[in-house]
């Protein structure tokens, strides 16, 4: 296993056997370092794959490894662990805690780690201050724009130093010029080496900034392009393919 | 109304577990409310009923027979109070015997049980037609064990004449055998000489009904009435109809000083609860109440949503609490009446379950109303935009604190959770604090009992309790006594009469030989005896004879003239403090003759007080009944008490730990996104619990540090209220220390059992709730 996510004939059936079939026998490997972005209409699956990745949800059948973890054997205690010491995962709309300033929130996964607490603030004072909101950190989230929680939400994610950086739909509630910015972000962050796993049905976007694109309908992989320079694709490929999708 | 009706059971589909909860609790507090309001209706209904029915005296008397001639008690019954009466009957104490037991009988020469008043019911059997029989009363046949053809025998003469059990009555004139003793018997008048004691002195017994006797002044009165046609010191004693009253009333009236004050407890925090049940789920369905205004619907028919959704747990609550709370009741009620051997009501007066479902809906709908206008006062347009937001929420400085030192983060996260609302936290903790207050109560409450059955002076207890009956003279049993190698103290008891002018009856005085110092009675005032000559009173005593400490009197003792001279005021349970102790040695200037009956005996440190019982016991088996502390009866009435209060504290716990489990219910579905983001952060199951129930310690610690204060003085309140019931103030030997101070601190532990408790089940679902779904819903 090379792949630093690696899913095997994975299937997600929700209410049984004759039930919704979210995803069917998706099969992909996702290597260290890329920013791979997961496309498709609504149901298409997208939301359910980014989930069990990040064992927020169990496959009815398949294998899902992560950094070597076997995440669909995991118990819940163990779950948890896992997720905080290999995942960030970044929300649509940015569940911070309202009763955390924005350096707790920040700080927060790292607590939960175990990590010293002078590391701890370190790393989250770090953080903000490369995300461009350091001195925002005494403010209380209602008091920010939704890029600037966005930001939050991404320093959070990146606290404990995750192999894998999880965004779903991370620009869904922001406007066009914060999403760019959120998305310059993530992208610069992969140019450092981290792997980016973003969800999202904006093709302009996925386009724009992913390395590799891959596209989902009812369950099932449809395509799975690898862009060299995500800026050169035939937008238009893209387009094609999501065309129902466009805003 | 069915858009209505529609509405609530749409939210209590969805709102099942707290819905749940509030029927609990409201069954809990209706069924506590109930039996107190049936106690308050029923503590001396069924006396009141007897008394009226079996036409009871209003006054017995006692009068010496050698002191009084049949003319001067034929004028007793003329005077112009007097409506009726009977007897004269003469009557006297006769040892009987049956099987191992002995004990002392009020026998009265009686040819029927009718007449003009004081009629005898029979329970069982028949009245006794000819000699060889007698009646007893039920609850003496029950405390003894005797059935309609026992056989008792009289020890009162050498030939120990045989009495056959004919028939048992309820006498209401008279408490009960566990209550009031010697208990009185019936004989035909053929009978009685057999039955004589030698050297006994004979009463004749008067009974009386007035026209004015509704209070102790009008039987004073009536009392000085009599003992004015009569000579002085003819009266030995006498029993007023309202003392028995108050006797037989006492159980059930000291449980309602503590069940009233509970019934509001419960029913105050059933009502907290119902508060933030209402005021959560105003908060949580903001939306709905912005679309169903959209609709149609007025603000107070939004009000009456909320208030209907309390209102049908509530009265489902009524109707299983309320048959349970009459139900309850039935055992103290009956309890009185049975030992009298008088029918409990057997109806249920539809009054006390009315009013307690009244009561208890109201209190619902009330605590419901208030917050419930919140809802209805919600724009439309402002309940739809703001449901989605957060509501405001309290940074709470706990949670800094407990940050600043460093506690794991979840739990950090869970003390800041504790008041983050803080008219939630605080009805939470007063919920808890009423938990905590009602468990510190009854355990001081048992103490004090506990202390009461401990003071050997209050309940007569000694190592060893000797009964001499018969001719067995007192000088052989002493030195009997004095030759075991075990006794270590002797104390020598008998009971008389002690009359004045001032008293509407003679008073029951205690006459002690030996050290009655180290009996321990209390002392209110003053001290206690030293010389001869001297006398202590109950309070009930000096008050109705106008007498202060210091004081000299002249009374009349056995028809003799005696001086004595007051030297304290003690508290004793006999008579309600209506009693007074003397001297052996001052006893015998009216009586020089005079033997102890009973023997209160110590022994040494390791002694076998069963070894020695039966030694005694053997050297006299016809004359003597010897009985060990552990063979003597716990007090009744306290076993009953407790029982009420295992009961009172389980009731009350119940209540907090619901009050806990709603509100961290309500708070973990408020928070359910932020539980779900704290797991996708890594937060484990465990944490997510740890975190929850630290939430409920908090609470758990503030309800247990101001419950345990509030228990004490509730302890002290009630006591004072006990204390007008009993009629006389409780001495500070049992009022004080019933609390251990070291173990109070463990005492507001419980505080943090009861949140635990509570926090259980809302912990456990939220740590097993979804983490997708939640947090892809918007």
């Amino acid at each position: 296993m090379s792949d630093l996510i690696e899913l095997s004939q994975v299937s997600k059936i929700y209410n049984g056997g004759a039930g919704q079939t979210a995803l069917a026998n998706v099969s992909l490997g996702i290597p260290a370092g890329q920013f791979a972005a997961i496309m498709g209409p609504s149901g298409s699956g997208k939301s359910t794959l980014l989930n069990l990745i990040a064992g927020l949800d169990r496959p009815t059948r398949g294998e899902i490894h992560v950094d070597g973890v076997s995440v669909g054997t995991l118990g819940e205690t163990a779950l948890a662990r896992y997720r905080r010491r290999r995942l960030g995962f970044v929300f649509q709309f940015f569940h911070l805690l309202n009763q955390l300033t924005v350096f707790d929130n920040v700080v927060l996964p790292a607590q939960l780690a175990g990590v010293k607490p002078r590391e701890a603030r370190a790393r989250a004072r770090d953080l903000l201050d490369r995300l461009g909101i350091v001195e925002k950190a005494n403010e209380y989230p209602e008091r920010l724009s939704g890029g600037q929680r966005q930001r939050v939400a991404i320093a959070r994610a990146l606290v404990n130093q995750p192999a894998v950086l999880l965004a779903d739909e991370p620009t869904g509630a922001l406007d066009s010029r914060s999403g760019d910015q959120v998305m310059e972000l993530l992208a610069g962050l992969n140019r450092t080496g981290q792997t980016v796993v973003l969800v999202t049905h904006a093709a302009p976007l996925a386009a724009a900034y992913a390395t590799r694109v891959i596209s989902l309908r009812d369950g099932r992989v449809v395509d799975d392009a690898q862009l060299e320079q995500p800026a050169v694709k035939a937008a238009s490929d893209l387009l094609h393919l999501h065309s129902e999708e466009a805003d | 109304m069915g858009a209505l009706v529609t509405k609530i059971a749409g939210d209590l589909r969805r709102r099942r577990l707290q819905a749940a909860v509030v029927f609990l609790i409201v069954a809990l507090a209706t069924g506590v409310g109930t039996v107190a309001i049936e106690l308050l209706n029923e503590s001396s209904a069924p006396y009141t009923r007897a008394f009226e029915q079996y036409q009871g005296a209003h006054l017995s008397v006692f009068f010496h027979e050698s002191l009084v001639t049949p003319e001067q008690l034929l004028a007793t019954t003329q005077l112009p109070e007097v409506t009726a009466s009977a007897g004269p009957w003469q009557t006297v104490q006769v040892p009987v015997e049956y099987g191992a037991q002995k004990m002392l009988a009020q026998v009265i020469a009686r040819p029927d049980s009718g007449g003009p008043l004081d009629r005898l019911p029979l329970t069982a059997g028949r009245w006794a037609a000819r000699s060889g029989e007698i009646v007893l009363t039920h609850s003496f046949a029950q405390s003894i064990g005797v059935g309609i053809g026992s056989h008792l025998n009289a020890l009162s003469g050498a030939d120990r004449p045989e009495l056959t059990v004919v028939g048992e009555v309820a006498d209401i004139d008279e408490a009960s055998a566990a209550e009031f003793n010697p208990q009185f018997a019936w004989v035909q008048p053929a009978e009685f000489p057999a039955l004589l004691p030698a050297g006994q002195q004979l009463t004749e017994l008067m009974l009386y009904r007035f026209q004015h006797a509704a209070t102790d002044a009008d039987l004073q009165r009536r009392s000085q009435e009599i003992a004015a046609v009569v000579p002085p010191g003819a009266v030995s004693a006498s029993l007023s109809y309202l003392l028995i009253q108050q006797i037989f009333g006492l159980t059930t009236t000291l449980a309602l000083t503590f069940l009233l004050a509970f019934a509001v407890f419960a029913l105050g925090a059933a009502a907290l609860i119902v508060a933030n049940v209402v005021s959560g789920a105003v908060l949580t369905s903001q939306r709905d109440i912005g679309v169903v205004r959209a609709l149609g619907f007025t603000p107070g028919q939004v009000v009456a949503s909320f208030v209907g959704l309390m209102l049908m747990p509530a009265l489902l609550g009524c109707v299983v609490g309320v048959p349970l709370g009459v139900l309850g009741s039935r055992p103290l009620i009956s309890s009185s009446a049975d030992a009298l051997g008088l029918p409990a009501s057997s109806g249920v007066d539809p009054a006390a379950p009315l009013l307690a479902t009244l009561g208890g809906l109201l209190v619902v709908a009330l605590a419901a109303a208030l917050p419930a206008l919140r809802a209805g006062l919600l724009r439309p347009v402002d309940a739809i935009t703001q449901s989605g937001t957060p509501g405001r929420r309290r940074r709470s400085w706990i949670g800094a604190l407990a940050q600043a030192l460093r506690l794991p983060r979840p739990a950090s996260l869970g003390v800041s959770e504790a008041f983050a609302r803080p008219v939630r936290g605080l009805l939470t903790a007063v919920a808890v604090i009423i938990g905590v207050a009602t468990l510190v109560f009854a355990l001081g409450l048992h103490a004090t009992f506990q202390q009461i059955e401990n003071n050997r002076a209050l309940t007569g207890a000694a190592d060893v309790t000797i009964s001499r009956f018969g001719s067995y003279p007192d000088s052989q049993l002493a030195a009997t006594l004095a030759a075991q190698p075990e006794t270590r103290r002797i104390i020598g008891y008998n009971f008389t009469f002690l009359s004045l002018p001032q008293l509407s009856s003679p008073v029951n005085t205690g006459v002690i030989r030996g050290d009655s110092a180290s009996l321990g009675y209390p002392i209110l005032a003053g001290r206690w005896l030293q010389a001869p000559g001297e006398v202590v009173g109950g309070p009930a005593f000096l008050k109705e004879a106008h007498l202060a400490i210091g004081d000299t009197f002249t009374t009349t003792i056995n028809g003799r003239q005696i001086e004595l001279h007051l030297v304290g005021e003690y508290f004793s349970f006999n008579s309600f403090g209506r009693a007074a102790t003397i001297d052996w040695s001052t006893y015998l200037e009216a009586d020089p003759t005079a033997q102890p009956g009973t023997y209160l005996v110590d022994l040494k440190p390791g002694a076998n007080a069963a070894a020695y019982a039966q030694r005694v016991a053997a050297t006299a088996p016809d004359y003597l009944s010897v009985t060990t502390s552990t063979t003597n009866a716990a007090t009744p009435v306290f076993t009953i008490l407790d029982a009420v209060l295992v009961v009172l504290v389980a009731i009350l716990a119940a209540i907090a730990v619901a009050g806990v489990f709603n509100t961290l219910l309500l708070t973990a579905y408020e928070r359910v996104r932020d539980t779900a983001t704290l797991k996708s952060l890594g937060m484990t199951p465990g944490q997510v619990i740890a975190m929850v129930v630290t939430s409920a310690c908090v609470l758990g610690v503030v309800g247990g540090i101001v419950g345990v204060p509030t228990g004490i003085w509730l302890h002290q309140a009630l006591l004072t209220l006990m204390s007008g019931v009993v009629g006389e103030a409780l001495p500070s030997q049992i009022t004080q220390g019933a609390y251990d101070p070291v173990a109070l601190p463990l005492l507001a532990l419980a505080g943090i059992v009861v949140a635990v408790i509570g926090a259980a089940l809302p912990a456990w679902l939220a740590a097993r709730a979804p983490v997708a779904e939640v947090l892809r819903a918007e």
